[in-house]
């Protein structure tokens, strides 16, 4: 079987997903949906954010310091909650500096060395709560002390709506991968078009081999047709401020060193994986449980119970604690990753969530792909 | 060219499908006749590979079915004969000229060939799901002989005929069956008692009658009746 008809294959394995009346119709769904995603993100206030854009982006720029905590606390109340289209200048960093210190007590109480070190306390507390080993203790003291202090102040709801549509790709996803791929093997036995792809020369390694490409293949369509409408939206719309803010201006208990920019990038790349994931898990159903609703269940079914597990098993039972959440897509690309403190690896080589989670749905994803091509060449062999 | 089966079972949780058949098969159209559940089913589906027997074996040439050569001398069309709904007629064939592994002229010339050999060139471009079901299956019949079988088997293969195309397809087949070996079941006598060389009879997993029924007296149709009378 020569390797160029591996192409014609391939072309009509992606039309055999591709061909159907539903096609157009959830396409249109996803780009509305899209579009709609890259508009609102960020004006979930109304039209507030886009009225008080260049009051809010006043201070961008300036140090964290007790001179500009002094500019915020007088010119609001003294717990900071109450702001208005005209003086919402310091309404971010209040809610920046309330999520650290203790929100019962007026915000003149603190002075920027009292906030640097509830910070600093908080991160501790968190690293007991997630049961660190000493050397990940270590490892994110040297993270700590590698970031610049005192922190630069950003608002950055223009970079975190870009990030919450890339934190949406995988329940989009979820609901447009088992639509579009259920059937991919299944289907086959449905329609019994199987036993005749069996009786010809390319209709066991080279099909199986086209099959799980043009699944892969219509995934990154759906991901980068839907980011690429949001994402776009969002910027021309909204820009890009906070990009290269440091991470700690959205989430200020974290550790990680690194920008708005890197954090959206490295959501992506997982957001992607997971996706990719998902792609190889529906095709492996496919083929394992022939039946198109039973796939779509289980993906939906296994999708939600990890999601509820990951977040009710205690962190003390940290093996599975950790894998649960590193197999949670929604918490994995989520803002709150910059929490996850557990790392993985031994003896100071380490990898944090962000770094790991790829590699394990990729790992896993070629597994299943080893796994499922040894299913497909036996079955029906009874 | 010959198709042999030595001593071929198949054996199901309580059921024996197929019992220690043995046969050969050579250049032409054999017959196999028997009413539904004699195990024809299974047994052609052991020959195309589909399914592993429990005893006994099939090589073609000295070849065994289940190498991955076999299929590319191997034309199938099943009983159920599957289809693509949202694929035109002339895609199917194109997929499957690829998957039989013919080059993408070649691909093109002989699918066009075979569109106007089945009289489906005027719906070409047009989905299957709209064809009917006698054109779905003289679509699976250009399917199977696609890619020059030197062994084909066709399952039911008239099953939706009308009588005007059962015609044209037995005189497709007979002039299939002077090039390579053919094996066709039905339990229509007539669509083979013209056109068979050979015959096999099967009953309940068992050969009942094989060999040339010309050389035989009386009418096959008959001797068909009397045999299967009470299965049917």
């Amino acid at each position: 079987m020569k390797s160029r008809h591996f192409g014609t294959i391939l072309y009509y394995e992606i039309k055999k997903i591709v061909a159907n009346r539903f096609t157009l119709i959830a396409l249109i769904v996803l780009a509305g949906y899209s579009l709609l995603q890259g508009i609102c993100q960020a004006e979930q206030t109304g039209d507030y954010a886009a009225k008080t854009r260049e009051l809010r982006r006043a201070v961008d720029g300036r140090i964290i310091d007790d001179e500009l905590l002094k500019e915020m606390t007088d010119s609001t109340d003294e717990y900071g909650v109450l702001w208005n289209e005209s003086n919402c200048t310091y309404e971010a960093l209040a809610d920046w500096v309330r999520d650290i210190v203790d929100y019962g007590r007026p915000l003149a109480d603190y002075r920027a060395e009292d906030i640097y070190e509830a910070r600093l306390d908080a991160i501790y507390e968190a690293m007991d709560m997630q049961y660190l080993t000493t050397g990940e203790r270590e490892y994110w003291k040297a993270k700590e002390e590698s970031l610049s202090k005192p922190f630069i102040w950003h608002s950055a709801d223009e970079a975190l709506g870009l990030a919450d549509i890339i934190s949406s790709t995988p329940i989009i996803m979820l609901l447009m991968i088992p639509l579009f791929l259920s059937q991919i093997f299944a289907g086959e036995v449905k329609d019994r078009t199987d036993p005749l792809l069996r009786c010809t020369q390319g209709g066991l390694g080279l099909t199986y081999g086209a099959k799980i490409t043009a699944a892969v293949i219509v995934t990154t369509f759906l991901v980068v047709f839907s980011d690429a409408i949001s994402l776009t939206v969002s910027y021309i719309l909204w820009g890009n401020n906070g990009w290269n803010a440091a991470v700690q201006v959205i989430m200020p208990m974290s550790p990680y060193n690194m920008t708005m920019g890197e954090m959206i990038g490295r959501m992506f790349i997982t957001a992607f994986s997971c996706s990719i994931f998902l792609t190889i898990v529906t095709c492996f159903l496919s083929e394992c449980l022939n039946n198109p609703v039973a796939v779509m269940g289980t993906v939906f079914g296994g999708f939600l119970t990890i999601l509820a597990l990951a977040r009710q098993i205690p962190l003390s039972l940290r093996p599975l604690s950790q894998i649960l959440y590193l197999l949670s897509p929604v918490d994995m690309t989520s803002v709150r990753g910059l929490y996850e403190l557990r790392l993985i690896g031994t003896g100071g080589h380490y990898l944090t969530a962000w770094q790991f989670a790829p590699l394990l749905y990729l790992c896993i994803s070629a597994i299943l792909i080893v796994a499922g091509r040894f299913v497909y060449m036996r079955k029906g062999k009874l | 060219m010959e198709l042999k089966a030595d001593m071929l079972t198949k054996q199901y949780k309580n059921k024996t499908a197929v019992d220690g058949l043995s046969f050969t098969l050579s250049k032409g159209v054999t017959g196999l006749l028997g009413a539904n559940g004699a195990g024809k089913t299974t047994l052609m589906k052991m020959i195309c590979g589909l399914l592993t027997p429990t005893d006994g074996k099939i090589t073609y040439d000295g070849m065994e079915v289940s190498e991955e050569g076999y299929r590319n001398i191997l034309g199938y069309l099943p009983q159920d004969f599957g289809y693509y709904p949202d694929f035109s007629g002339y895609d199917f064939l194109m997929y499957f000229a690829a998957l039989k592994g013919l080059s993408r002229h070649d691909a093109r010339v002989r699918t066009e060939e075979l569109l106007e050999l089945v009289a489906l060139t005027d719906v070409a471009r047009k989905k299957v799901r709209t064809y009917s079901g006698g054109m779905k299956q003289r679509l699976g019949i250009a399917q199977a002989i696609l890619g020059r079988p030197e062994v084909l088997i066709l399952d039911e293969p008239t099953a939706g005929l009308d009588p005007k195309e059962r015609v044209r397809f037995r005189n497709l087949i007979e002039e299939i069956g002077k090039e390579c070996i053919v094996l066709l079941s039905t339990h229509i006598v007539s669509d083979i008692e013209h056109i068979a060389d050979n015959l096999i009879m099967m009953r309940s997993g068992h050969i009942i009658w094989q060999g040339n029924w010309s050389e035989e007296e009386g009418s096959l149709e008959d001797f068909y009746l009397r045999e299967f009378g009470e299965d049917k």
